[in-house]
């Protein structure tokens, strides 16, 4: 059952959030789906405060620069020119990392995806020699087709480290010329992130941090799409790549509409309280299940299923898995994320699915991603989903 | 299964998950059935909560009746008709 420590962080996270939204009445909260109501009703009462009066994907200020949220910034038409006027990027970002020695720049985007696909493709374009060497195997599926469709050269001139898996070999890093780290299973302030760029700033290597901040800085409440990328540089050999990365931005229709930008950026409270939140979720996912690997992010685990089973059927049986789950009180939804303030399952394609197994049938996997829900909960939960996955063995 | 009486000793079976709810009601699901789920409440809470694969159903009675200010042959009657349909369910066994 929900427990007295998940009301009262929820109470923490909701009294913070109606602070910003400037609403004054305490939410009653006695369930998740209490939970989640408050959370959605505060999400439309921050959109209404901020975004009620005028049009947004066009400046009508009269000045191209405007203030949000404490945020410099400026535009004159978003999809086009919006541009953060912060002169240190990282430290908004990642305002707690203890990093020397450095020159940020960096802007928010439409997502974390279309960041990482414009910024491959600025190197490709850069110098078309130039290789990129994923410093580990198990990579967002995306990002692995995108990888494969622009043949990139598997040297070490430029590396990727994907935040859904921790790199443990950095032995080919000293040859390189930048570093490209999604951090988006990393809390804002994870002190892994602090030793590598530290150490990556120690070897003169330029880092690009790509973030999607809708998974873990985003309250659980998917406060809308959102992407970021820091430039933290050495020298100006890469200032050209991230010159082309932003035209690129730009033209693809990167770059975000201001209504999409967290209005509790800048806030010491959003930090301390999401740090806590991704503990806990941490914390929730680590308990052990047969055929499942958890990862070092701990944020989700996920399960390889044997045999060939095609998509459509394990995706109805998801759905009424997920059904039961919440009729049981513990909310579970078929959603292709996570970090959300209720769990989630999703199916994905598994490493070797474009070449099949032994005999070519194309596997999948189940995610399972465990929110920051009760001790209790999260048990059940487990040994639920344990056993709906012993029903496809 | 002939009657139930109340020398017989109920057990849960093991694919039966229960959790109370915020609403002070408690759900029972099998793990092994989809359509198998109950909530239940009140006196069926302390029924439930009594069942431990030790207890013959007399003692349950017994206990639950140290709670609630009910009629015993009333109590009797409820508590008895609430076994038989775990029972009948699949939820419980017995010993």
């Amino acid at each position: 059952m929900i427990d007295e420590d998940y009301l009262q962080r929820k109470k923490e996270e909701l009294n913070f959030l109606a602070s910003l939204a400037s609403y004054d009445e305490a939410f009653d909260i006695k369930s998740y789906q209490d939970v989640w109501d408050a959370k959605l009703f505060l999400k439309r009462k921050l959109k209404n405060k901020f975004f009620n009066s005028s049009l947004s994907v066009t400046n009508l200020s009269g000045r191209k620069k405007i203030n949000l949220y404490g945020i410099p910034i400026s535009y004159t038409y978003s999809r086009s020119n919006f541009k953060v006027e912060h002169n240190d990027f990282l430290k908004l970002i990642h305002p707690n990392l203890e990093i020397r020695n450095y020159i940020s720049m960096g802007t928010f985007t439409a997502n974390a995806q279309g960041t990482l696909s414009c910024l491959l493709s600025a190197i490709k374009i850069w110098d078309s020699k130039l290789g990129i060497k994923c410093l580990q195997k198990d990579i967002y599926y995306e990002t692995d087709e995108f990888l494969e469709v622009f043949n990139l050269d598997n040297d070490s001139t430029i590396l990727f480290l994907d935040s859904s898996a921790c790199a443990r070999n950095f032995s080919m890093v000293k040859y390189a010329k930048a570093i490209i780290i999604d951090t988006t299973c990393f809390s804002p302030n994870d002190e892994i992130l602090e030793m590598w760029i530290n150490d990556f700033i120690n070897k003169n290597i330029s880092i690009f941090l790509v973030r999607s901040h809708q998974k873990l800085d985003s309250f659980g409440m998917e406060y809308s799409s959102l992407g970021s990328i820091t430039y933290i540089k050495r020298d100006d050999s890469m200032d050209e790549v991230y010159a082309l990365f932003v035209k690129l931005l730009s033209h693809f229709g990167g770059l975000p509409s201001i209504e999409n930008i967290y209005p509790f950026f800048n806030k010491k409270e959003f930090f301390a309280l999401t740090e806590k939140r991704v503990e806990i979720i941490k914390s929730r996912n680590q308990i052990e299940l047969e055929h499942s690997r958890n990862f070092d992010h701990g944020l989700y685990s996920w399960s390889q299923l044997s045999h060939r089973i095609e998509k459509e059927t394990l995706a109805k049986a998801a759905i009424r898995f997920c059904e039961k789950m919440t009729q049981f009180g513990i909310p579970l939804k078929f959603v292709e994320s996570f970090g959300w303030d209720f769990s989630s399952i999703s199916i994905l394609k598994f490493e070797n699915y474009n070449r099949g197994d032994f005999f070519g049938n194309k596997l999948f996997k189940v995610r399972l991603a465990i929110s920051d829900i009760s001790v209790e909960d999260a048990y059940y939960l487990k040994k639920c989903y344990q056993h709906w996955l012993e029903s496809f063995a | 299964m002939s009657e139930i009486n109340e020398s017989m000793v109920p057990i849960v079976n093991e694919s039966i998950l229960s959790r109370k709810n915020a609403d002070g009601k408690l759900a029972l699901m099998s793990l092994e059935d989809d359509e198998n789920f109950f909530k239940i409440e009140g006196l069926a809470i302390q029924v439930w909560e009594n069942i431990d694969g030790k207890c013959n159903i007399k003692a349950i009675v017994e206990k639950v009746s140290d709670t609630y200010n009910l009629p015993k042959k009333k109590l009797e009657e409820d508590t008895f008709k609430f076994i038989d349909d775990l029972y009948k369910e699949g939820i419980i066994k017995f010993n």
